[in-house]
């Protein structure tokens, strides 16, 4: 033992000599500089000019450290370990111990280089937040950036590719066979895969570490299984005696521990990945076959959260009016387990569909059905939607529950006129619960907060959302507005007048579509984590990504003193912002005040971004609104002429069908968020703009809490398709 | 130390390097290993260091099978390979440290470097970086860290291909020097790197050792095989035709005033040749031919 730490102090001594050590740490110490400004220069427009703290400082410059960094020590690793090779020295070296102890030492004392470049790096980057950027260091996002992401990558880099090298023996093809590997993590989206730079684009700011944190250990913990079974394989093919693979393996196999060890790290690696307990698939666009002959009269859900150990405890009551079916399919959410499901109180048991997220429960032919269900458990997401696109989670700081989630079971029937929603939510009284409808009342009770609430709503889909919240009360002809914001994001919103655009956005909705839908229920307009991207409506909740008031303090100069446009450089990135909100507040109108029946390109989301893109150019002028929305508008509808695999059935039999999906989904996308509001923009040239808002506000009136179809809305505004077709 | 091969056998793709070879070495001793190139010399010695496996037979070293016994071996071991690299870019001392470690010395380290680069009269060269050093100045380097650890066994490999007169005498002083105590086997196809230093010679030939002892012994078996004769004029073409026939081998060749004089070696000498002493490399020779002679039949 004390040999072998002669050994590897002598190779760390040695390598120091060489300098090349030197230069790979100043190196590091560069590149995490540049990485604190990396998400200025990707093309995610969305996130340029976030804020500076301790989690973007840290996180950014580890995560694009860790992408070039490991590549680094990779070719570090391997050219040390062909070093006696290249040198034709192996033969000495060999004479004087077993080979594995120099190999041992030598990859012992990268990984202690590893250590070192990573708290060197670490410092260096917390001495530029300190003293250039002065702004006060949160030592828990630098632990977390640089033990659990930066660091692990190196050390997987080092395992990996000496298991390559050792396996086959030769720089070119352990380095290409690296390479591959690391893009393979570059190019997926899925939170396991992604062990290079891991797959958050940002760390919150709003909602910290928590939503994210456990599942970003795991992907550590699977790596760190892999890349120790793949350095376990290539000690197994350890070449020896000058033999070849075959008969190198034979004599290695007798070592039984190692044999042991790495069968039992493929093994774990296997199980970590298939048993993985954060995510699921969600399928909730998949032959979603909705019973028509039953539909939801009322839901009354009573839930609990522990936001400690991210879980809920829940009991959702359903009632149903039941015109002759026999059963009812719920989508369930695989991370909550049901303890308990009852039939007009009967406890029953139901059927679970194999491979889809749905459970089948049996009803008695009788008109008025109430299913009771208990459950409780963490809310998992898709692999693929971690810290980016997350429908719903539970964390100590925050909670946030889409009704996409299926975090309250959805019954896969047809809604009624009204659904009576009327329950609550307990959370700890550190957090500001934002509920759905009208909040009744807010209970203490030990440490925690009843939120009591009502609504009466066309669909039952409800969301939750909690953190320490800022509220401000704002009216606007009558509609109380509830805008919720972290303090931490308070001095942006001030300078940037968030409350005022605000204001004046439902202003001008009321003025030129209508009034708003309801007196009884205030609009709730909610600031919530980047770990979902873009922005949400539904019903009277609105939920946009923190992003849009957490931009560095550099957006003040875009306004004067007076409030008016002064500097054009990042007008745009404010246009954007202000276009999110300004859309989903549009949906009130469209969507929960008129429900449009979707009739592509015909949607509400046509109708939404027509009138954020009036308001925006309203407040920022045509040059801005032009540039920002019109041009890449036009731009994208275009280009949907160019899905010739689409437009050309040949060609579509010939390619797979997931392919095929995902491009008719970026089309249909094009033509309803695209093409749509152009075709409104064209029916607005041709009327005139007077007369053709006039016309909308007829059509808002007369279906108001209504349906309305495409060729509805055509006649009543006296167009034709061919009318306001674009080219 | 004693180190014992047993029924050795080496086929490399089916083609065999070593061919049934039993051999016993103890300490003391120095021996020349000697054979043409491809004899199989630098194989055996791979074995010998524990760097390669035999197909068949065993190797045991101090009474226990080599492949269980392998970390006694290379702590008394000092190697040097035939063809070999070193660390270019340090310099002679911190090669000979770096190694030092490798070989687990730790207390007299320093003493342990002063003493082989005197040994290996590189004192002047200790501060440079081996890069800068001539092809027997690495060499020495090479011996300098097989000796570091004062091995019990010794193996060089092709230790003076390269090197200059002088520094082969020095070399072979080094060696004979060492061997007091310890085993030392030194590979070479030169008979001249041998002749004054070895007590003991094992001939090597395609796999099979076609001679293990004193060189005294060798030499005594050549005795009535070696002899010269002078041929004056035209009959040179004979006498190559009958080499090539193989009745004998032509060691040398002198040009005379009368015509030219061959030395040669043969199974049986023809009478018209006048029998000499015959030097340790008739008795190589010697020895070669009668392997080939054996094998042939
Ligand atoms: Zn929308």
């Amino acid at each position: 033992m004390a040999n072998k730490i002669l050994l590897v102090k002598n190779e760390i001594k040695y390598m120091f000599k060489e300098k090349v050590i030197i230069l790979l740490i100043l190196a590091t110490c560069i590149i995490l500089a540049i990485g604190i400004n990396s998400l200025n220069m990707t093309n995610d427009f969305n996130l340029f000019y976030i804020k500076r703290n301790s989690s973007t400082i840290s996180f950014n410059s580890a995560k694009f450290g860790a992408t070039i960094c490991s590549l680094l020590f990779a070719l570090f690793t391997v050219l040390k370990l062909d070093k006696d090779k290249r040198k034709r020295s192996r033969t000495i070296v060999e004479s004087n111990l077993d080979y594995l102890y120099i190999i041992g030492a030598r990859i012992f004392s990268i990984i202690f280089y590893a250590v070192i470049t990573t708290i060197i790096g670490m410092i260096a980057v917390m001495a530029i937040q300190k003293l250039i950027y002065n702004i006060p260091i949160d030592i828990s996002y630098y632990l977390f950036s640089y033990l659990i992401i930066f660091f692990p990558t190196l050390l997987f880099s080092i395992l990996m590719i000496s298991g390559l090298y050792l396996l086959t023996e030769s720089l070119d093809m352990s380095v290409i066979t690296f390479g591959m590997i690391f893009i393979n993590s570059l190019e997926s989206n899925n939170y396991l895969l992604t062990w290079v730079r891991t797959n958050l684009d940002i760390v919150s700011d709003f909602a910290g570490i928590g939503p994210i944190g456990n599942t970003i250990i795991y992907n550590r913990l699977l790596w760190f299984l892999i890349s120790l079974s793949i350095f376990g394989i290539g000690l197994l093919f350890r070449r020896r005696y000058e033999s070849g693979v075959g008969s190198s393996f034979l004599i290695n196999m007798k070592s039984k521990g190692l044999l042991t060890l790495t069968i039992l790290v493929i093994l774990g690696s296997g199980c970590t990945y298939t048993k993985e307990p954060y995510t699921m698939e969600l399928m909730n666009d998949l032959d979603i076959s909705i019973d028509e002959n039953i539909c939801l009269d009322g839901i009354c859900p009573e839930i609990k959260f522990d936001s400690e150990n991210g879980e809920m405890d829940a009991h959702v009551s359903y009632s149903f009016i039941n015109n002759g079916s026999n059963t009812i399919k719920f989508d369930i959410n695989d991370g909550l387990k049901i303890n308990s499901l009852k039939v007009n109180g009967e406890e029953i048991v139901y059927q679970k569909i194999k491979n889809k997220n749905v459970i089948e429960v049996s009803i008695p032919d009788v008109e008025k059905v109430n299913v009771d269900i208990f459950y409780s458990g963490s809310v998992k997401c898709d692999k693929n939607g971690v810290g980016r696109g997350m429908p719903g989670y539970i964390s100590k700081e925050s909670i946030y529950l889409l009704e996409a989630s299926n975090w309250i079971f959805r019954p896969l029937i047809a809604e009624g006129d009204m659904i009576d929603i009327s329950g609550y939510y307990i959370a700890p009284d550190y957090l500001t619960m934002v509920v759905p409808g009208r909040l009744v009342d807010v209970e203490t009770i030990d440490g925690n907060k009843k939120w009591i609430f009502e609504y009466s709503s066309h669909t039952a889909d409800i969301g939750a959302f909690a953190a320490k919240y800022e509220k401000a009360q704002i009216e606007v002809n009558n509609v109380a507005v509830e805008f919720y914001y972290t303090p931490k994001h308070e001095e942006y919103v001030d300078n940037m007048k968030i409350v005022d655009h605000i204001k004046s956005m439902m202003e001008y909705y009321t003025q030129n579509i209508g009034e708003y839908y309801s007196k009884d229920y205030p609009l709730k307009i909610v600031e919530v984590s980047i770990y979902k991207r873009g922005g949400h409506s539904s019903e009277n909740v609105i939920t946009f990504a923190e992003n849009t008031i957490n931009r560095d303090n550099s957006m003040y100069s875009i306004l004067n003193k007076n409030n008016e446009i002064e500097d054009f450089r990042k007008v745009d990135i404010y246009a954007n912002d202000l276009n999110l909100i300004a859309h989903e507040v549009a949906h009130q109108w469209w969507g929960t005040g008129v429900n449009v029946i979707d009739d592509t390109p015909w949607s509400c989301e046509g109708l939404a971004n027509y009138f954020s893109y009036k308001y925006i150019q309203k407040e920022f002028g045509d040059m801005v609104s032009s540039g920002v929305f019109l041009q890449p508008w036009k731009y994208r509808v275009n280009e949907l002429k160019n899905y010739y695999y689409i437009n050309n059935d040949d060609m579509k039999e010939k390619l797979n069908e997931r392919f095929i999906r995902s491009l008719e989904m970026e089309k249909r996308q094009a033509e309803l968020y695209y093409l749509m509001p152009l075709k409104l923009l064209k029916g607005e040239e041709i009327q005139g703009e007077k007369v053709f808002l006039e016309g909308i506000q007829g059509v808002y009136r007369r279906h108001l809490l209504k349906d309305l179809t495409y060729d509805e809305f055509l006649q009543e505004m006296n167009l034709t398709r061919e009318a306001i077709d674009v080219d | 130390m004693n180190i014992k091969l047993e029924n050795i056998s080496k086929k490399y793709k089916g083609v065999k390097a070593l061919d049934n070879i039993n051999l016993e070495i103890n300490s003391p001793a120095m021996i020349g290993f000697v054979g043409p190139n491809g004899a199989g010399k630098s194989t055996l010695m791979k074995m010998l260091v524990g760097q390669l496996l035999p197909t068949s037979g065993s190797i045991t070293v101090d009474g226990v099978p080599l492949n269980k016994n392998e970390k006694h071996l290379k702590e008394r071991l000092g190697y040097l390979p035939q063809d070999f690299g070193l660390y270019e870019e340090l310099t002679v001392e911190e090669f000979l440290d770096y190694m030092a470690c490798l070989k687990g010395i730790k207390e007299n380290k320093g003493e342990s470097i002063d003493r082989v680069i005197s040994m290996t009269s590189l004192e002047e060269k200790r501060k440079f970086r081996i890069k800068t050093l001539s092809g027997g100045q690495k060499q020495r380097v090479g011996i300098a860290q097989a000796i570091l650890n004062n091995p019990e066994l010794l193996i060089v490999d092709e230790p003076t291909v390269g090197l200059d007169p002088e520094e082969r005498i020095k070399f072979r002083n080094l060696f004979s020097e060492g061997s007091k105590d310890k085993i030392v086997i030194l590979s070479t196809h030169i008979i001249e790197d041998i002749e004054s230093i070895c007590n003991s010679i094992i001939v090597l030939n395609k796999g099979n050792i076609l001679f293990v002892g004193q060189p005294s012994e060798l030499v005594k078996e050549a005795l009535d095989h070696v002899g010269t004769i002078e041929i004056k004029g035209n009959d040179r073409e004979k006498i190559l035709e009958s080499e090539m026939k193989g009745e004998f081998k032509i060691t040398s060749t002198v040009i005379t005033p009368n015509g030219t004089k061959y030395r040669v070696v043969s199974e049986s000498l023809p009478s018209s040749f006048e029998k000499i002493t015959p030097s340790l490399e008739d008795a190589y020779v010697y020895c070669m031919l009668k392997g080939e002679v054996q094998n042939g039949k």
